[in-house]
């Protein structure tokens, strides 16, 4: 990924009904809101998708680990507009998506433990923002997760422990990632508990989110990938 | 009990806070399994809740699950 794209926010806005096949040659299809938990339920349909499951994970939080879009080797990318918990809903909602390269959660606030443990392909993800909560492993085994967006505006997100990033490149001796957060939050995340030492290691990076829309008129990337690379033709 | 270990990172002082009860640590409502914070800013914890690895502890349970067929 470039180091100055940022993917997520308006970047796929009002992008329906695309569909295009993985290298399973399953069908992958992106759709908008609606998704129900019937649907959801359903394994027999294509996945692989955006959804958005708001309603499904209000009626089955707190219940103990839930597949939710856990461990679905179809899935490249997600966008899930309107998926938004508010509490430790359940461990592990996005873990072993094994072929997962963007994490796109728009209203996501919590992430909790283990939720993007093992995606070893992921390499960003842009949210919301609120907490990283949980005692650890919410991005643990993230070899390629480089780029974090974090959009809060109103505060730094907490970050419950450093140990969230073990094996990622924003952990001590890696390669280095990219945290983009608002251009006023940067000073207040230097000095945040937890942030602060991760940023405090040499390779790793803050950058303002506003930094990299420079130019509004500037084209948008709206470019999806297979998990080898190619580009997902989008007609 | 809180435990706090001094360290330096890249020329800058950093304090560890943890609990070696495996609590959280809790400032101003929020729990931290563990708090670093830079030196200068004096931080204080309080110990709070235990801390679960809820997740990898999951995964384990599902594994003993379809080996040795467990409830639903």
């Amino acid at each position: 990924m470039s180091d100055n794209l940022v993917i997520g926010g308006a970047t796929f806005s009002g992008v329906t009904g695309i569909k295009a096949t993985d290298t399973n040659d399953n069908v992958v299809t992106f759709m908008s809101g609606g998704y129900t938990a019937a649907d959801f339920a359903d394994q027999t349909k294509p996945v692989g998708r955006f959804v958005s499951y708001a309603d499904y994970i209000g009626k089955k939080n707190n219940s103990g680990a839930q597949p939710y879009l856990s461990g679905r080797t179809e899935i490249t990318s997600i966008y899930m507009p309107n998926y938004n918990n508010t509490a430790n809903a359940s461990a592990g909602p996005f873990r072993d998506n094994t072929k997962m390269r963007y994490a796109v959660l728009p209203k996501m606030t919590v992430v909790y433990n283990a939720a993007f443990y093992n995606c070893p392909v992921l390499e960003a993800i842009d949210w919301l923002g609120g907490s990283v909560t949980g005692s650890t492993y919410q991005f643990t085994n993230c070899p390629k997760l480089n780029v974090m967006v974090i959009r809060k505006t109103n505060g730094v997100c907490s970050l419950a422990n450093i140990k969230a990033f073990n094996d990622t490149p924003f952990a001590s001796g890696k390669a280095g990632g990219t945290l983009y957060v608002p251009q006023d939050l940067i000073a207040s995340y230097q000095s945040a508990t937890n942030w602060s030492t991760i940023l405090g290691y040499t390779n790793n990076q803050i950058k303002s989110i506003e930094s990299t829309h420079t130019d509004p008129d500037a084209p948008i990337d709206l470019t999806l990938y297979y998990a080898d690379g190619t580009p997902i033709p989008t007609t | 009990m809180i435990v706090t270990e001094t360290y330096e990172l890249n020329g800058r002082q950093f304090i560890r806070t943890y609990s070696d009860a495996n609590r959280y640590v809790v400032r101003d409502g929020i729990e931290y399994g563990e708090a670093n914070d830079p030196a200068e800013f004096g931080r204080t914890y309080t110990e709070g809740n235990l801390m679960t690895d809820e997740g990898i502890e999951s995964n384990a349970r599902e594994i003993l699950d379809i080996i040795f067929g467990g409830d639903e």
